[in-house]
């Protein structure tokens, strides 16, 4: 192993051997504490920090939207609910990097997987939102536009948890998955206003509801 | 692979050492057939380089886990995985723990 570094004695080795059966059953449990506080993923605080993520993100925008009549989207709005944007997005990635990171690193395949589900994540939105874009040329209005991307990173997490709980076989994101497909496609038939609302309350308030049943979830 | 010869109390003197046993625990904490690297588990287990090569060797001896190196040289990576045998053990292991554990209680 090119980690190799001193060798000790086989002596350390020799005095471990005296672990009575009650010093045996402290470091079993002692251990196992420790392995399931650092190896498994903080679920609840993970979809605590994915709920504010989308309530606090489409809350803003709504906030910055909610008198205009006719829609015009994010534009002449002004910097703060850019800025405010760009806070909720590094909190959600800060957290989320350091709940996942923490206990996947070193991890083989878990590893890796997490890597390709937060990676797919904004490139699903980014695609859709380059859709918009092109849609934005092709003449569509901007009620269509906002609408679109207003649902791009639900339909994209959606569409990213569905996947991932086929991979990791874990129904909760199953659930979660159709649950933010099935707002987003619900939401859609209301206004490029009211449609930032539903998604802030409905896909929040559904993964700050994961959150507070992840404990039983997770124990059956 | 034969099974280790037991202690005079029934338990597995390849698992009966606090290093090892924190090692093997460790490894079962996570999903069947996953990894761990070295520096993650040294950083889990809290030995020197050495001495955790070391146990992993008896370890891998027994046939309770296996090593897998990916790469060469400085860039190499050593990877740990605890082998249906060395699931087997823990569980005999945990087992006989608590018969001792029980029967102590009881007299």
């Amino acid at each position: 192993m090119n980690e190799e570094g001193d060798m000790n004695s086989s002596a350390e080795l020799e005095q471990e051997t005296t672990m009575d059966p009650r010093a045996a059953e402290f470091v079993l449990a002692q251990t196992r504490e420790r392995a399931r506080r650092e190896l498994e993923i903080n679920y609840p605080l993970l979809f605590i920090a994915w709920g504010l993520t989308l309530l606090l993100g489409y809350g803003a925008v709504w906030l910055a939207v909610r008198g205009q009549h006719p829609y015009r989207g994010l534009t002449n709005t002004g910097g703060v609910i850019w800025l405010v944007l760009f806070l909720v997005a590094l909190f959600s990635v800060t957290v989320r990097l350091g709940v996942i990171g923490r206990a996947v690193t070193g991890v083989g395949h878990a590893g890796r997987q997490w890597a390709i589900f937060l990676t797919a994540l904004p490139i699903g939105s980014g695609a859709l939102f380059i859709e918009a874009a092109a849609l934005s040329h092709a003449g569509a209005s901007r009620q269509v536009v906002g609408v679109l991307l207003a649902a791009a990173p639900m339909v994209s997490m959606g569409l990213v948890f569905c996947a991932s709980s086929a991979v990791r076989l874990d129904y909760s994101f199953l659930a979660l998955g159709i649950w933010l497909l099935a707002v987003a496609a619900g939401g859609t038939w209301a206004s490029p206003v009211t449609i930032l609302a539903v998604y802030a309350l409905a896909g929040g308030g559904g993964f700050l509801l994961a959150a507070a049943i992840q404990p039983w979830i997770r124990r059956s | 692979m034969d099974p280790p010869l037991l202690s005079e109390n029934g338990l597995d003197p390849i698992i009966h050492v606090p290093a090892r046993l924190r090692i093997v625990v460790t490894l079962a904490a996570l999903d069947d057939g996953e990894t761990l690297s070295f520096p993650r588990l040294q950083h889990l287990i809290g030995l020197t380089g050495g001495n955790l090569i070391t146990h992993l060797r008896k370890l891998e001896d027994a046939g309770y886990i296996t090593t897998k190196k990916t790469g060469n040289g400085a860039a190499g990576r050593t990877s740990v995985t605890l082998t249906h045998l060395g699931h087997a053990a823990l569980e005999r292991y945990t087992a006989v723990l608590r018969q001792l554990l029980d029967s102590a209680n009881l007299r």
